[in-house]
C-alpha cells in the first residue's frame, strides 16, 4: 500500500469504512485502509497482505484521534469476541454469522494481534507510561472495532490467536462484550497442522514467539523447541492457548465466556449457531439459521470459498491425516501430558484442558 | 535546546500585579532552538511555494483593515509525512519533559504578514497545554514578540470571578514555547518584510 494524505480525522473516525490496519508505536500513527462491507464479508483477513484492501494508506497521528474521540465520541456498538486455538473452524463459523447480514464479522483484525503483541513489547518508556499508553491505544482501537455499517446492530470479532493475549483487557474495555473460547482437542489440532507445510512453518514461528514472550509467565519456558518436531510445537502452542484462557475460565465473569468445541461447528452448524447467538444475545429467526445453514458457506472451503469443501469431506480429511500422521500425534500428545501436569493442567480428549483443582479456584 | 520561562511584562509596577504575571511567567516554557535540524523542514515549505505558488500552500484566514494577516494551513499540504512524525515526536519529548505530557496534536500553521495580531485559539478541548513553534527563513533571524495572557480564578471557590495576567517573550526562529490552553496569545512580528516565505511559520497546536 503507498502513503498518501489522509482525509479529515473527523470523517474517517466515525466511519467503519475505514478500517484500521496497522499501529505504529514509535511514531504514533494509526493507519487505515478504506473499504466497504464486501471486503469485510468476502475477505478471511483483514489485513492488507491477505485482501483486497485498496492501495491506499490513511495515516493519522495517533493523538489527533484520541483528543477527536475524546471530543466527539461516536456510539459503540455492542461487540462480542471469538478467541481461537486456530485451526479449530473459526473461519467457518465466521462465514456463517457473515450471512446473518445483521452482524458486522470481523475476520482476523490484524491490529487487535498487534495490540496483544504491543502488550509484551517494551520501548523506552517507564512501565507506567508504557501501560498507560498502551491502554489507550487499545481503547482507541477497540472502539474503532465498534462500528457497523447502518443495517447492523453488532459486531464480532475474531481476532487471530495474538487475541487471546488481551482476553480480560477485552472482556474489561465494554462490559456488554462476551467472549467465546474456541478450540479442537489436542490430537485434532495436531493433525491439522501436520497435514500442511504452511501450517508447520507456522507452528515454528508461533512456537518461537510464545516461547519468548509469554512461557515464563507460565512456568512453560522449560523447553528445547530446537529438539521438537512440529507435532510436539504443535502441542506446545496448543498449551499455551490454554493457559491464556486459564484467567477467562476460572472466573467466568458471571456468564460473560463460553467454551465450543470447534468440531461442532462443522458436524451441527444449526446448533452451534443457537448456542452461540443465544449467548450472544443476537436476536435470530430459525428461518434465518436454516437459511445460513444451507447456503455456500457449508459446501465451499471457508478459506478458499471457490472450492467445495463439506463436513464429510473434513471427517474424510481427518481420517487420511490420522493415517499418515497417527503415531507421530500420539508421541506429542503423550509428551504434552507429561509436560502439561507440571503447570497443573489435564489433557484429556476434549478441546480444552482440563484445569486442576488449583487452577479451578 | 536551552529552556526558559517567559519574561513578565516590564510595565507591571504593583507587586501584586508582578505576582500575578510571576505566575503566568511560571506556566510559558520557551525552548530555545528546539531542532537540530529546522532547515529541513523550512526547505519543505520553501520548495513548495516556489512549485506550487503561495495561493495553493497557504489560505488567507483573519484580516486586518482588509488585508489579509494570517495566512492558514494544515501541515499535510506541505510537509512529508516523515518530517511531521519526527517533529511531533521531538514535541513529546519536549513536553514529557516539561508539563509531564506525552500527546501532541498534529499542528495547524499559520503565517503572518506584519504587525500586531491577536490569535484566538479557545475552544471546548480538554488537551491543557499548548505549544507554538516558531520557523523563519534560512537567512537572517526575525524574531516575534508573544504576549500570552492567562485568566485565573480570583478564588478557587468561585469559578466566575477571574483576572488576566501576562507574560511576555520575544521569540526567533526555531523556539518552541508550551503554555496553558486556557491562555489567549498576541504576536507582534519584528521582522520588516512583507514577504510571506521570508516570514516566521507558527506551528500550534494541542498538548496533554
Amino acid at each position: 500500500m503507498g502513503l498518501l494524505e489522509a482525509p479529515l480525522v473527523e470523517e474517517a473516525l466515525p466511519s467503519c469504512e475505514f478500517f484500521p490496519v496497522g499501529l505504529d508505536r514509535a511514531k504514533r500513527t494509526l493507519s487505515f485502509a478504506r473499504i466497504g462491507p464486501e471486503i469485510y464479508n468476502s475477505a478471511a483477513f483483514l489485513v492488507p497482505r491477505q485482501a483486497d484492501m485498496g492501495k491506499k494508506a490513511y495515516i493519522f497521528n495517533i493523538d489527533d484521534l484520541l483528543l477527536h474521540a475524546r471530543r466527539n465520541p461516536w456510539p459503540t456498538a455492542r461487540i462480542h469476541y471469538i478467541l481461537i486455538s486456530a485451526f479449530c473452524c473459526s473461519t467457518l463459523l465466521a462465514r456463517y454469522l457473515d450471512q446473518l447480514g445483521t452482524v458486522l464479522v470481523l475476520k482476523e483484525p490484524g491490529i487487535i494481534a498487534q495490540l496483544g503483541i504491543l502488550k509484551h513489547a517494551h520501548s523506552d518508556l517507564t512501565p507506567n507510561l508504557e501501560r498507560s499508553e498502551w491502554k489507550e491505544m487499545a481503547t482507541l482501537s477497540l472502539n474503532l472495532m465498534s462500528r457497523v455499517f447502518p443495517a447492523q446492530q453488532s459486531v464480532i470479532a475474531k481476532p487471530s490467536d495474538f487475541g487471546n493475549l488481551l482476553g480480560e483487557d477485552l472482556l474489561m474495555h465494554d462490559l456488554r462484550s462476551r467472549i467465546l473460547l474456541l478450540s479442537v482437542p489436542l490430537r485434532t489440532f495436531i493433525l491439522s497442522v501436520l497435514k500442511s507445510p504452511r501450517r508447520r512453518n507456522w507452528v515454528r514461528g508461533r512456537a518461537k514467539f510464545w516461547h519468548k514472550n509469554v512461557a515464563r509467565t507460565f512456568g512453560l519456558e522449560d523447553v528445547n523447541l530446537a529438539r521438537m518436531n512440529d507435532a510436539a510445537r504443535s502441542a506446545y502452542i496448543w498449551i499455551v492457548t490454554n493457559c491464556l484462557w486459564m484467567a477467562l475460565r476460572r472466573h467466568a465473569y458471571d456468564g460473560r465466556v463460553l467454551t465450543m468445541n470447534g468440531d461442532f461447528i462443522s458436524a451441527n452448524p444449526s446448533a452451534a449457531l443457537h448456542t452461540l447467538l443465544s449467548f450472544f444475545d443476537i436476536q435470530v429467526q430459525n428461518e434465518d439459521i436454516q437459511r445460513v445453514v444451507e447456503s455456500d458457506a457449508s459446501s465451499h472451503h471457508s478459506k478458499r470459498p471457490s472450492e467445495k469443501y463439506s463436513a464429510e469431506d473434513r471427517s474424510l480429511d481427518l481420517s487420511d491425516w490420522e493415517r499418515s500422521y497417527g503415531r507421530e500425534a500420539s508421541e506429542a500428545v503423550e509428551w504434552a501430558r507429561t509436560f502439561a501436569a507440571g503447570v497443573g493442567l489435564g489433557i484429556g480428549e476434549g478441546p480444552f484442558a482440563e484445569l486442576s483443582r488449583a487452577h479451578a479456584n | 535546546m536551552r529552556t526558559e520561562t517567559a519574561v513578565p511584562l516590564d510595565q507591571i509596577t504593583q507587586p501584586a500585579a508582578h505576582a500575578r504575571a510571576d505566575r503566568a511567567a511560571s506556566q510559558v516554557f520557551v525552548e530555545r532552538e528546539f531542532l537540530l535540524d529546522p532547515f529541513s523542514l523550512r526547505a519543505q515549505f520553501d520548495w513548495k511555494v516556489a512549485r506550487k505558488g503561495l495561493s495553493a500552500v497557504v489560505q488567507p484566514g483573519l484580516t486586518t483593515g482588509g488585508v489579509p494577516a494570517i495566512f492558514r494551513s494544515s501541515p499535510e499540504q506541505i510537509f512529508t509525512h516523515e518530517i511531521m512524525i519526527d517533529l511531533l515526536n521531538q514535541v513529546r519529548k519536549a513536553a514529557r519533559t516539561r508539563l509531564h505530557a506525552s500527546h501532541a496534536s498534529t499542528p495547524q500553521i499559520a503565517a503572518f504578514q506584519e504587525g500586531s495580531h491577536t490569535w484566538v485559539e479557545q475552544d471546548a478541548t480538554v488537551a491543557p497545554w499548548r505549544y507554538m513553534y516558531f520557523l523563519g527563513p534560512r537567512h537572517g533571524t526575525p524574531s516575534m514578540v508573544v504576549t500570552i495572557s492567562m485568566r485565573e480564578a480570583i478564588f478557587k471557590w468561585f469559578a466566575g470571578l477571574t483576572r488576566t495576567s501576562s507574560a511576555t517573550t520575544c521569540v526567533a526562529s526555531n523556539d518552541l514555547i508550551l503554555y496553558r490552553s486556557t491562555a489567549v496569545q498576541s504576536l507582534r512580528s519584528e521582522a520588516a518584510t512583507n514577504i510571506l516565505n521570508d516570514q516566521i511559520l507558527v506551528f500550534s497546536g494541542w498538548l496533554w
